[in-house]
């Protein structure tokens, strides 16, 4: 129950991680269809 | 007069009873083993503990462990973390041939998140284990341990691209591990 109440308590601790640019995304993010919604900038990185 | 303080020198004179304390049984364990999480490639990592024996069936100790970078599925595989973390915690024996034990472990995490340009961010998580082992007699001294311990972190990782946020790192964690104790458990 304690462990349960820390994880939830855990969610509210967030840490944000952010990482520089958008290609290499296995997850079918860069489809070649450019929408302008991923197209900002870094196209060469 | 003379009695009193000869009986006084006498109590004074008598030696004090030893209460010595019994002499601090140190214990060490050191091994590997494979670390999953969902949504993140699996990790080997190495693991050491040291410590003292409290009671006969309670071990008390700090350890530390490294894992070397993993991949996160939505990430990439040029996005992902390493880890060291330093924890300490209290490991209870229940004692005889392949004595099962149990255990509890706080830890900080320290993670190093890497892109293909290198570093990206490093931010320490502390997690809450509890393990399960059985220890198996390896010789007179020490004791070979499979181990199973269930993490959860105390703190949530959210990863974004370009400001977008991709995912939450999931706070459980697997791990299972082979390590070398010594000495090993008595049997009681």
């Amino acid at each position: 129950m304690i462990w349960l109440l820390l994880s939830l308590w855990a969610c509210e601790l967030k840490v944000v991680v952010e990482y520089p640019g958008e290609t290499g995304l296995d997850s079918g993010a860069d489809t070649g269809d450019d929408t302008g919604k991923h197209a900002r900038g870094h196209a060469g990185a | 007069m003379i009695g009193l303080l000869w009986a006084l020198g006498g109590a004074l004179a008598e030696e004090p009873v030893a209460h010595t304390p019994p002499p601090v049984a140190p214990w060490a364990q050191v091994g590997a083993g494979l670390e999953l999480r969902p949504r993140a490639e699996a990790a080997e990592f190495i693991a050491a503990r040291a410590g003292f024996e409290a009671q006969s069936s309670l071990r008390l100790g700090v350890e530390v462990s490294w894992a070397p970078s993993r991949a996160l599925d939505l990430l990439g595989d040029t996005r992902g973390y390493s880890a060291v973390s330093v924890g300490a915690g209290g490991w209870w024996w229940a004692g005889g041939a392949w004595s099962p034990g149990l255990g509890c472990v706080v830890e900080l995490s320290s993670r190093s998140f890497y892109g293909a340009e290198g570093l990206v961010e490093r931010v320490f998580i502390p997690a809450l284990g509890v393990e399960a082992s059985v220890a198996v007699p390896l010789g007179d001294r020490a004791a070979i341990v499979p181990s199973a311990r269930l993490t959860t972190d105390l703190r949530r990782v959210e990863l974004r691209v370009a400001g977008d946020p991709v995912e939450l790192l999931s706070p459980w964690g697997l791990q299972g591990s082979l390590t070398v104790l010594i000495p090993r458990v008595e049997a009681r």
